[in-house]
């Protein structure tokens, strides 16, 4: 929503409660992990042998969780099965590329680089390369893009935050509070 | 010695002390940066901080995180006010009047008022804190398994309920779904392992505070950064510091937001959010000039942060007396208190007098430290805001990443903030709740302990979970809960109600 300045005011409201097809569709998921919760819980030991009360066994609770989430699915998906055939709305044009590449960025340097390389090193790649890729794409958007000297500039500027970020979060984790990094 | 002689030992003591004062000054500056940077919430905040200082001294610990948690919720009104986005979500009710307020060149004059509203409305809370901890702390000594399964139902019902708007049943999944997620590892009655499927990693079970990093961190991150650029008001020129008669002017909303606030903050799992929506739309309808409200009414946003800021000794008051979180930075300082040795809960009277009202201090200490930097301060927080994201956002990813692995050394632990990232994204795209989720992943291992125990105990007759007065009254309130959503059995009490409330204006004088 944006209001007569054009300034983005969804954020401060309430968020609405139209039932949506993603609604209907997780409703779906919802019963099925349900039963899956329900099978589990069902299939564990119910310690009878060891002379413990029925109601005592492991998988007493996870299968009413499971049943509960079985039966709220439902109700989600019943509730809004009309919507499965309205088309999802439309987002913010490049929102979509932008979680993409987040999440590429995040996981790369949390699933892949830590671990594998030195953390300092693996920081200072994953601060730069995140700098670097959503500044020039947040100045291409606002139809200022950077070219010559100015891009040498934001190139030289992006490397200095990443380097000295990486290496004081280092430094302030492992030799001022003694946190051992991974 | 007395809960008042508690407290003015406590306080003296942190007071004479230089070490704990610049902790609290230091705390409480990183809290309202956290809360006025939009992509860093009081539980991130918290969660983060409790690595940092799980090797400290447990009473400083704990005022450090309080001092956050303060900070944080306060600091959000910032960038509500200036940016029209809330820092935290507690601050959504800010932005209503902040904004247009600032916009209209009185962005100083909001943020004095939200500093006076947040420091009143703490100073409520606290209060409450220390009157109702020691009587709630006794009467819970009589609870056992029945009321104990009953409140975590409770707290997680409640919770669905009130932090979604109208729809409780998305609420309801949240909670389930985190009550499912405290299922995994190994239980606490016959150690057996659940969902582990021979995963040795799985065994431990999944980490709270690795949980949360990723439910509010990562997700959070990916949020903002799905979002376009914001404008933002910067121009604070005008007077910040406010004056007395344009506090006192409030008075009555000051007084009504602070009990809602607190009373909202009481309830498990609500929080400041609700505390701020509940606190707003009571000022709204009680005021004369309604139709100023999202349009600059320095009474909505006067309720709004005093709603909220009370909220937060009140959120702390469950916590202390049942080990169950008033909001979901509580249940991370609940985590923290745990790390510390401290064991929260109906036992705390007896074992812990002390340190309840020692929590009393701690806010007493966080709410000045909050009014002093966030008057004095304002200009140089302004600067802040000018950070761009795309600078921010990787460096807040990073101290995720540390934060999920520092407390117990698991890589495994990262994985699980990646995956609470993803899942907590997904499910904040569709609607869906955060605090009840925090709520089923504290209370999972509550409500399922005392559930088989009070079983065990009664022999398998459910019936015996309904005959005591306070679990047959919180069994009431779930069953009651659970009717008001079926959509028939609302509109027939609603209807019930304003055909009562018609009546007596029928009646001839």
């Amino acid at each position: 929503m944006v209001d007569d300045t054009g300034v983005t005011v969804a954020e401060a409201s309430p968020p609405s409660d139209q039932p949506t097809r993603a609604d209907a569709l997780m409703g779906i998921v919802f019963v099925f992990f349900g039963l899956i919760i329900t099978f589990e819980a069902w299939r564990m030991p119910r310690m009878e042998e060891f002379g413990s009360n029925i109601w005592s066994a492991p998988g007493v609770v996870p299968g009413m969780i499971g049943i509960c989430l079985t039966l709220m699915g439902f109700f989600l998906f019943m509730r809004s099965r009309q919507a499965l055939n309205i088309a999802p709305p439309k987002g913010e044009p490049g929102s979509r590329l932008r979680v993409l590449i987040t999440l590429g960025l995040c996981f790369g340097f949390a699933f892949v680089a830590v671990g594998l390389i030195p953390f300092v090193l693996a920081a200072f790649l994953f601060l730069f390369s995140f700098i670097m890729i959503f500044d020039l794409q947040d100045r291409r958007v606002e139809g200022k893009p950077l070219t010559g000297n100015a891009l040498v500039k934001r190139i030289a500027l992006a490397f200095t935050v990443a380097a000295v970020a990486a290496w004081t979060i280092t430094t302030v984790f492992e030799d001022v509070f003694f946190v051992r990094l991974p | 010695m007395s809960g008042l002689g508690f407290f003015i030992d406590a306080l003296g003591g942190f007071l004479t002390s230089p070490m704990t004062l610049f902790n609290v000054a230091w705390a409480t500056f990183l809290g309202i940066l956290v809360g006025s940077l939009p992509g860093l919430t009081a539980t991130l905040g918290i969660a983060l901080l409790t690595t940092l200082t799980f090797r400290m001294d447990g009473t400083q610990a704990i005022l450090i995180l309080i001092c956050m948690y303060v900070g944080a919720i306060y600091g959000g009104s910032r960038s509500a006010i200036l940016l029209n986005i809330p820092g935290t979500p507690a601050n959504a009710a800010t932005a209503l009047d902040g904004f247009p307020l600032a916009r209209s060149g009185k962005a100083g004059k909001a943020m004095g008022i939200a500093t006076a509203g947040s420091f009143a409305g703490g100073l409520i809370g606290m209060l409450a804190l220390a009157l109702v901890a020691p009587v709630l702390g006794d009467f819970a000594l009589s609870f056992g398994s029945y009321e104990f399964f009953w409140l975590a139902l409770f707290g997680v019902l409640i919770s669905g309920q009130i932090t979604t708007t109208g729809d409780a049943l998305k609420g309801w999944i949240a909670g389930f779904i985190g009550l499912f997620v405290a299922m995994i590892g190994q239980e606490g009655i016959h150690s057996y392992q659940r969902f582990s499927y021979g995963s040795s990693d799985l065994s431990g079970g999944i980490g709270l505070l690795p949980a949360l990093v990723g439910a509010f961190g990562f997700a959070e991150i990916l949020t903002v950064m799905k979002a376009r650029g914001f404008q933002s008001v910067r121009d604070a020129s005008d007077r910040i510091l406010p004056r007395m008669g344009d506090v006192w002017r409030h008075k009555r909303t000051i007084v009504r937001s602070g009990l809602i606030g607190t009373f909202m903050g009481l309830l498990p799992g609500v929080g400041e959010d609700m505390g701020a929506w509940m606190s707003y739309a009571a000022a709204k309808r009680a005021s004369k000039v309604k139709e100023t409200f999202g349009k600059g009414s320095l009474d909505g946003l006067m309720a709004a942060e005093t709603g909220n800021n009370a909220a937060v000794p009140g959120a702390i008051i469950p916590v202390l007396t049942l080990a169950v979180p008033g909001s979901a930075p509580a249940a991370v300082l609940l985590a923290a208190m745990f790390i510390h040795g401290i064991r929260p809960g109906p036992m705390i009277m007896i074992e812990f007098p002390s340190f309840v009202f020692e929590v009393v201090a701690m806010v007493a200490m966080a709410m000045f430290a909050m009014l002093i930097i966030g008057l004095m301060l304002t200009r140089p927080l302004l600067m802040v805001l000018a950070v761009p994201r795309a600078y921010l956002m990787p460096l807040i990813f990073t101290l995720c990443t540390i934060g999920s692995f520092a407390i117990a050394g698991r890589i495994f632990d990262i994985y699980v903030m990646l995956a609470f990232g993803l899942i907590g994204f997904a499910l904040r795209e569709m609607k869906y709740p955060m605090a009840p989720l925090v709520l089923g992943i504290v209370l999972g291992d509550l409500l399922d302990k005392s559930f088989r125990r009070g079983m065990t105990l009664s022999d398998g007759d459910f019936v015996a979970f309904l005959t005591r007065p306070i679990s047959a009254f919180l069994a009431l309130a779930c069953l009651l809960m659970l009717l008001g959503a079926i959509p028939p059995v609302r509109r027939r009490v609603t209807a019930l109600f304003s055909s009562l409330r018609k009546k007596p204006s029928e009646t001839p004088q």
